[in-house]
Formats: C-alpha cells, sequence, structure tokens
C-alpha cells in the first residue's frame, strides 16, 4: 500500500488481485487534481483489469478534479475497467452533472465496486 | 527610491442589512488572483450559507459554482501577470442567493475561444439556478443566483 498526502488530499494506492483502489480522501479541486493525475497516470500505464477510485473520504470535487476522471474513462478503453465509488450527494452532483456517469461507473460502496 | 507601496492583503467585509431576519452580506475585495487563495473564500462562503441554506446539496452547489467562477478568473482573466478579483454574496429581498464574482483583466483569447473553457462554464450553467456572464473592456462579471427554498414548516417556527 503506498500513499502521496498533503495538506488537503490524501491518496491512497492498495492492490487486490486484478484491481488497484485507489482512496481518495479530502479535496480535489484546481490546487491538488495534478497530485491526483501523478498518481493514477502510472497505474492506468500498467493497464490493471480494473481501477477502483473510491471517492468515499471526498469532500469536495471541482472540475479540474472532473478533468482527470474523464481522462480515466478515456484511458480505459479498451480493456480497462474503471468504476467510482461515489458515497453522498455532494460528490455525486458535478459527476452526474456533466454527464461522467455516463463513461464511468458509480457504486454507493467499495464493496460494490470491486469485481 | 523605496517607495514601494504596502502590500495590501484581501479585504473582508461584513454589511449589516435593516432586516434582521436576513444574514449579513459577504463581500472580498482585492483578492490576488492565485491559485492559493480560492480555498479560504470557499470556506468563507460554506460558513455563510452554512447559517441559513439547511440543504447539504444546495450549499454544495453553490460553493462549487463560485469556487469555479473564481478558478477562471486565476487561470484566465490575467494572461500578463498579476491581478485582482472580487467576490460579493447576498440574500436579496425577494431571497434569493446573489453571488457575483468581478474580476479587471482581459481574458487570453489565444488560450481559448471563449472566457471559460473545458468543464467549468457547464459546470457552472448546470449548478446554478440562474447564471450570466458579462465581458467588457473593464473586465468580467459572473452573476449567479439561486432562490432559497421555503423552511420546511416543521422546523419554521423554532425562532419564535
Amino acid at each position: 500500500m503506498a500513499s502521496s498526502a498533503t495538506d488537503d488530499l490524501v491518496i491512497s494506492v492498495e492492490s487486490r488481485d486484478d484491481a488497484v483502489i485507489v482512496g481518495v480522501s479530502g479535496e480535489i479541486d484546481v490546487v491538488t487534481a495534478p497530485q491526483l493525475r501523478g498518481v493514477l497516470q502510472p497505474i492506468m500505464d500498467r493497464r490493471p483489469a480494473t481501477v477502483v477510485v473510491d471517492l468515499t473520504d471526498t469532500t469536495f470535487l471541482a472540475s479540474a478534479g472532473l478533468a482527470v476522471l474523464a481522462g480515466l474513462a478515456e484511458q480505459a478503453v479498451p480493456d480497462i475497467s474503471v468504476k467510482l465509488v461515489v458515497a453522498g450527494p455532494v460528490i455525486a452532483r458535478p459527476i452526474t452533472l456533466t454527464g461522467l456517469d455516463q463513461v464511468l461507473s458509480l457504486h454507493p460502496t467499495l464493496r460494490q465496486a470491486l469485481p | 527610491m523605496d517607495d514601494v507601496p504596502p502590500v495590501t492583503r484581501p479585504g473582508t467585509s461584513v454589511h449589516r442589512t435593516a432586516d434582521r431576519s436576513r444574514p449579513a452580506d459577504l463581500a472580498f475585495h482585492g483578492i490576488p488572483a492565485d491559485l492559493r487563495e480560492l480555498k479560504p473564500v470557499r470556506n468563507s462562503i460554506g460558513d455563510w450559507l452554512a447559517a441559513f441554506v439547511p440543504s447539504e446539496i444546495l450549499r454544495g452547489d453553490i460553493v462549487l459554482a463560485v469556487y469555479e467562477a473564481m478558478a477562471n478568473v486565476v487561470a484566465h482573466a490575467y494572461p500578463d501577470g498579476s491581478g485582482v478579483f472580487d467576490v460579493s454574496a447576498q440574500v436579496t429581498a425577494e431571497d434569493t442567493i446573489a453571488v457575483t464574482v468581478t474580476d479587471y483583466g482581459c481574458w487570453d483569447s489565444t488560450v481559448a475561444t471563449s472566457p471559460f473553457h473545458g468543464r467549468g462554464l457547464p459546470l457552472i450553467r448546470a449548478l446554478a439556478t440562474e447564471s450570466d456572464i458579462v465581458t467588457n473592456a473593464a473586465g468580467t462579471r459572473v452573476h449567479l443566483r439561486w432562490p432559497i427554498p421555503p423552511a420546511d414548516p416543521r422546523t419554521a417556527d423554532r425562532s419564535g
């Protein structure tokens, strides 16, 4: 289990079978979004079967973060299944309002997101 | 010689309204167009809303829309260097939350075809009940509005 942390964003990475689980705790805004992209890019480059981005403990999601998630959807084709764990309405709102839920699957809990 | 003007911090002022039931206006003047300045303003707006907007979803919509408007100012309004912007928030007599983000820059047309590009503007439009953006030679002003939902009758008479 690896982790990347600043005051505002703590990211943990855990591999479980063919899935990589990225836990994102804190605020994904224009300042912290590059940190998230920096953690996710090498994971996507390894082409695991499943990448789960767990936003359960994410408290703020701005368009800079949405752009990172949209990039995952583009890079996932054709062989990676990318799943988001979204527990509450405040994080679900920007995802659904921008149509990201059409290209990434949303799950209310980590258990339900795991293959 | 060393006639460098003192660095001024962004000013915050709170104006009392005549109507005691209406929350005080919130205003920030001269915020430096710097990404690090956005979080404290965002938090202040969230705190201001918490006093009279019970809906977590509505508070989230407002805070995110204002944040996106501010982030666009920082990203695009001052392509040639530093600048400042203002944010004001008030509850109008019509029980509408009105937020204005004003900058004094010029949008860099070589970077984008419109002041807002990417996901920021569509997100602002989706989040706000009403939004309009006015750009002229002096700068750009983003107006955002949300009606306050009627109070829940089960809790409305608590204040006596």
